[in-house]
C-alpha cells in the first residue's frame, strides 16, 4: 500500500531522472504509431508478392518488386511525367511567384483587398479547382474555347492531346501554386532590413542591380523553402490530375503518385505499390536533403 | 457588473456543453437499444417477435439504388431487419469493398458487386456460397426467372455467389430525324454501314456518332470489346492473351477512326455520361451504349430527342454482332455474422414484386428477371418502340465472356484502356496494342 503510493507519486513528480523521457513519451509514442510503424511495415510489404486479391498467393519474393521496378515501361514514364511537371510547374511558380511578390509588396490602394484575393487560388480545395478547370476545358462548352473562337482561332480539345493535356494540367497547377510561392517570398521582403538599401541607393545602384545583388541573395532562404514545399508537393501530386484526366490520354499525364494509387487500390498489388511508395519516399528525401544542404553552403 | 456578466455568459455556455453533451449519449444509447434484440423496445412491433438485426450494404450510386433505397422501410417492416446503405460512386466502391473484403473486417453484409469480379473474389475466397440458400427458397427466388446470362454471371466453379440485381446490354441508339434529314433510311446493320452513315451525318455542327473513349475496363473497353468481338479478336490464345492480332488491329482502327473523325471534339475523352448527353442534346446522330440510357432519353426533362431515337441491335462486323452483357450483383461476404438476414435482402431486392414496383415508380431500364421485362404494366410504362425487344433480343445474344471473366482481367482490361486511349490521342494502333501485348503478358505470369 505505502509503496504504490510512493510509486504514484513517483509517476506524478518531475524531480525524478525519468521525467525528461516520460515528458518526451506520448508525442514519441504518437510518431511511432503514425510514421514509423507504417514506413517500416510498407517496407516489409514492398519485399512481398502481395495481391490484395490473391490473399493466397502472398509470400516473400526479397527484391522481385524493385527488380520488375527497373524494367517496368510504365513507371519509367510516370518517373518522366512527374519530373517534366516538376520542372516546368517549379520554373513559372517561382519566377511568377517572386514577380507577384514583389508587386505585393508595394503599397497601393486596395493593396489588402488584391492580397487577399490573389490567394484565392490556393485556399481552393484542389478536387474543386479540377473540377472548375474540367468546365472550363471543355471543348464545346468551355470557356477556353468560346475566348479562342472569339479571337479567330481554332477550338482545341484540350484534355484530349497528349502534348495539350500535360500542359493544361500543368497551367492549373501553376494558377493554383504561384499564389503560394508569392506569399511565402512576400514574408521575406517583409523581413528585409532597410540599411543595405540605402546603402546602395547612395552608391548609385540601379533598382535592377539592387534586386540581383541584395534582394535575390537576401531572400534566398525563402526562395528555398517555397522550392522545397513545391517539390515535395508536385513529386506527389495527385488531387487535381485524378480529377482531370485520371492520367490520360493514355498515360500522358500518369505521375508517379497517380501510378502508385492504381497499382494498388485498382490493380490491388499492394507489394509493387509499397515499392513505388518507398522508392518516391527515397527520392524526396535525397532531393530536398540535397537542396537544403546546398543553400547552407552557399 | 461585466465580470459578473461575462461569468453568466460562460455558465450557460458550459451549461449547453454539457446538454448537447447528454443528449448526444442519449440518442447513440437509444439507437443502440433498437439494435439489441433483448429491448422490448415498443417503438417497433416487429422486434417482438424477431430480432432486431441491422446489416450494411455497399452500394453504387444509381437511380435502380435509389428507388431500392426508398423501398427499404417496407422491407424493415416486412422483416425487422434494418437496412443501412453506404452508397458509392462506381470507381470508390470498388475499391472501399476490395479493401473491406481483403481486410476480412465484416464491415460491409451487403454488397453490389461488378460482375467482372466474380471468378477474383471467388477465388480469394471472400464471397459466401449462396447455393444452399437458394435451392431452400427456390420458392421465393425462382432462380430460372432471372436471364439466364444475368444469373450465371455471378457463378464461379459450379458456385453461385450473388442474385443480379442491375442488368443491362448495349445497342445502337440512333437520332430519326437526322437519318431522314441525310436521306437515310435505316440504322445501319453492319460496321461498315456504321462508318458510311456516321461519315453522312457528320455536318453542319451535327456529328455522326459518339463513343466512349475514356479509359477505363468499364469506359472505352467495354463499348471497345463490342468492335473487337465483331471483328472475331480473341481474348486468349491457349490461356495467354492475344491483344495484338490483325482482327484487334483492325477494330481498334475502326474505332479510332469513328471517334476522330465522326465525334464531337472531346470526344477522345468521353465517358457514358457524355455520350448520353451529347445524344439527349442532339448533337450526334448515334451511339452504341447501354440500353438503359433509354428512359433518359425519353424523358422530357432533360433530353431534347424524346420520341426521335430508334433502337436497333449493334452493327455486326465480320464474326457477328456482339452485345454486351454486364451486370451487378448482390453478393454477401464471407465475413458476415448477419448472412441469413443478408440473403433475405438481396432475394427481396431482386423479387419480381420489388424490381416491378421500383420500374413503375421510378426509372428502370435494367431489370434482371424476365417476368418484369414480359410484363403488362412494364411494357406499358417503357413502351418506346423497340426498345423492349431490341433489349432482351440483345441480352439473350450476348456472350457472357464478352469481356473475359478472368482473374486478371482487371489489369488487363486497364492496360487494354490505355493503349485505346493512346490510339486516340494520335499514337500508331499495331505500336500500341503491341506494347499493351508485352505488359499483359507479363501479368500472366505467375
Amino acid at each position: 500500500m505505502k509503496s504504490s503510493g510512493k510509486s504514484w507519486r513517483l509517476l506524478l513528480t518531475l524531480e525524478t531522472e525519468a521525467a525528461p523521457k516520460l515528458l518526451v513519451s506520448p508525442i514519441f509514442i504518437f510518431l511511432v504509431a503514425v510514421t514509423v510503424f507504417p514506413t517500416i511495415y510498407a517496407v516489409i510489404t514492398s519485399l512481398q508478392y502481395y495481391f490484395l486479391s490473391e490473399p493466397y498467393n502472398k509470400h516473400f519474393s526479397g527484391l522481385a518488386n524493385y527488380r520488375f521496378m527497373l524494367t517496368d515501361a510504365r513507371f519509367w514514364g510516370s518517373l518522366k511525367t512527374t519530373l517534366l511537371f516538376m520542372a516546368a510547374s517549379i520554373c513559372f511558380e517561382m519566377i511568377a511567384g517572386v514577380i507577384l511578390a514583389l508587386l505585393m509588396s508595394r503599397k497601393f490602394f486596395g493593396s489588402g483587398l488584391a492580397k487577399t484575393l490573389f490567394l484565392l487560388p490556393t485556399i481552393t480545395t484542389p478536387v474543386v479547382v479540377g473540377l472548375i478547370w474540367v468546365m472550363m476545358f471543355d471543348p464545346q462548352f468551355g470557356i477556353i474555347n468560346y475566348l479562342l473562337d472569339q479571337l479567330g482561332f481554332a477550338p482545341q480539345a484540350w484534355l484530349s492531346g497528349t502534348h495539350s493535356a500535360i500542359w493544361a494540367v500543368i497551367g492549373v497547377d501553376v494558377w493554383e501554386w504561384t499564389p503560394y510561392v508569392a506569399l511565402v517570398v512576400l514574408a521575406g521582403l517583409q523581413s528585409l532590413p532597410d540599411e543595405p538599401y540605402e546603402a546602395a541607393t547612395v552608391d548609385g545602384a540601379t533598382n535592377l542591380q539592387k534586386f540581383w545583388h541584395l534582394t535575390l541573395p537576401l531572400i534566398k532562404p525563402y526562395l528555398v523553402i517555397a522550392f522545397v514545399f513545391r517539390f515535395m508537393d508536385l513529386f506527389r501530386w495527385f488531387d487535381t490530375i485524378y480529377v482531370m484526366t485520371k492520367g490520360g490520354p493514355g498515360t500522358a499525364t500518369e505521375t508517379l503518385n497517380m501510378f502508385g494509387y492504381l497499382t494498388g487500390f485498382n490493380f490491388m498489388n499492394v507489394g509493387y505499390a509499397a515499392s513505388i511508395g518507398i522508392t518516391m519516399l527515397f527520392m524526396i528525401t535525397f532531393v530536398s536533403k540535397f537542396v537544403i544542404n546546398l543553400s547552407r553552403k552557399g | 457588473m461585466r465580470t459578473s456578466l461575462r461569468k453568466s455568459v460562460a455558465v450557460m455556455l458550459m451549461n449547453l456543453i454539457v446538454l448537447t453533451l447528454v443528449l448526444a449519449a442519449c440518442s447513440s444509447n437509444s439507437s443502440e437499444n433498437s439494435g439489441s434484440p433483448n429491448s422490448n423496445g415498443s417503438s417497433n412491433p416487429a422486434s417482438e417477435t424477431k430480432e432486431t438485426v441491422e446489416i450494411t450494404a455497399a452500394m453504387q450510386q444509381h437511380t435502380a439504388v435509389d428507388a431500392i433505397q426508398a423501398m427499404l422501410p417496407e422491407f424493415e417492416k416486412q422483416t425487422g431487419i434494418k437496412v443501412k446503405f453506404d452508397i458509392l460512386p462506381q470507381e470508390e466502391l470498388h475499391s472501399k469493398t476490395e479493401l473491406a473484403l481483403a481486410s476480412n473486417s465484416g464491415q460491409y453484409d451487403v454488397i453490389m458487386m461488378d460482375m467482372m469480379f466474380t471468378s477474383q473474389y471467388s477465388k480469394a475466397n471472400w464471397l459466401a456460397p449462396l447455393d444452399d440458400l437458394i435451392s431452400q427458397n427456390e420458392a421465393t427466388i425462382q432462380s430460372s426467372d432471372f436471364l439466364s446470362g444475368f444469373y450465371d454471371a455471378f457463378k464461379n466453379d459450379g458456385k453461385t455467389y450473388g442474385l443480379p440485381f442491375y442488368g443491362e446490354s448495349t445497342m445502337l441508339m440512333y437520332n430519326k430525324e437526322m437519318f431522314q434529314a441525310a436521306g437515310i433510311e435505316k440504322p445501319p446493320a453492319t460496321i461498315d454501314e456504321l462508318v458510311e452513315d456516321a461519315k453522312k451525318l457528320t455536318k453542319d455542327g451535327k456529328y455522326g456518332i459518339a463513343l466512349r473513349g475514356m479509359r477505363g475496363e468499364g469506359m472505352n473497353i467495354y463499348i471497345w470489346a463490342g468492335f473487337y468481338n465483331a471483328f472475331g479478336g480473341k481474348w486468349l490464345k491457349d490461356g495467354q492473351p492475344d491483344i495484338n492480332s490483325p482482327e484487334a488491329v483492325k477494330a481498334t482502327e475502326v474505332y479510332r477512326d469513328l471517334i476522330k473523325n465522326y465525334a464531337p471534339p472531346g470526344g477522345a475523352n468521353f465517358s457514358w455520361d457524355q455520350v448520353q448527353l451529347a445524344l439527349q442534346q442532339g448533337t450526334v446522330a448515334m451511339a452504341i451504349d447501354a440500353t438503359n440510357f433509354a428512359p433518359r432519353l425519353e424523358n422530357p426533362e432533360n433530353s431534347k430527342v424524346v420520341g426521335k431515337i430508334g433502337y436497333a441491335m449493334v452493327p455486326s462486323g465480320p464474326a457477328g454482332a456482339s452485345p454486351s452483357v454486364y451486370t451487378a450483383g448482390l453478393v454477401i461476404p464471407k465475413s458476415s455474422s448477419h448472412i441469413d438476414a443478408a440473403f433475405q435482402f438481396i432475394s427481396w431486392a431482386t423479387s419480381k414484386e420489388v424490381q416491378l414496383k421500383t420500374a413503375i415508380d421510378g426509372m428502370r431500364g435494367d431489370v434482371t428477371r424476365k417476368s418484369v421485362w414480359e410484363d403488362e404494366s412494364y411494357k406499358n410504362k417503357y413502351s418506346y418502340p423497340g426498345w423492349i425487344d431490341v433489349t432482351v433480343k440483345s441480352m439473350d445474344q450476348a456472350d457472357p465472356d464478352y469481356r473475359p471473366r478472368i482473374v486478371e482481367w482487371k489489369r488487363m482490361g486497364d492496360r487494354l484502356g490505355i493503349a485505346v486511349s493512346e490510339t486516340l490521342a494520335g499514337r500508331d494502333v499495331k505500336t500500341a496494342l503491341d506494347a499493351a501485348q508485352k505488359d499483359i503478358e507479363v501479368y500472366f505470369r505467375k
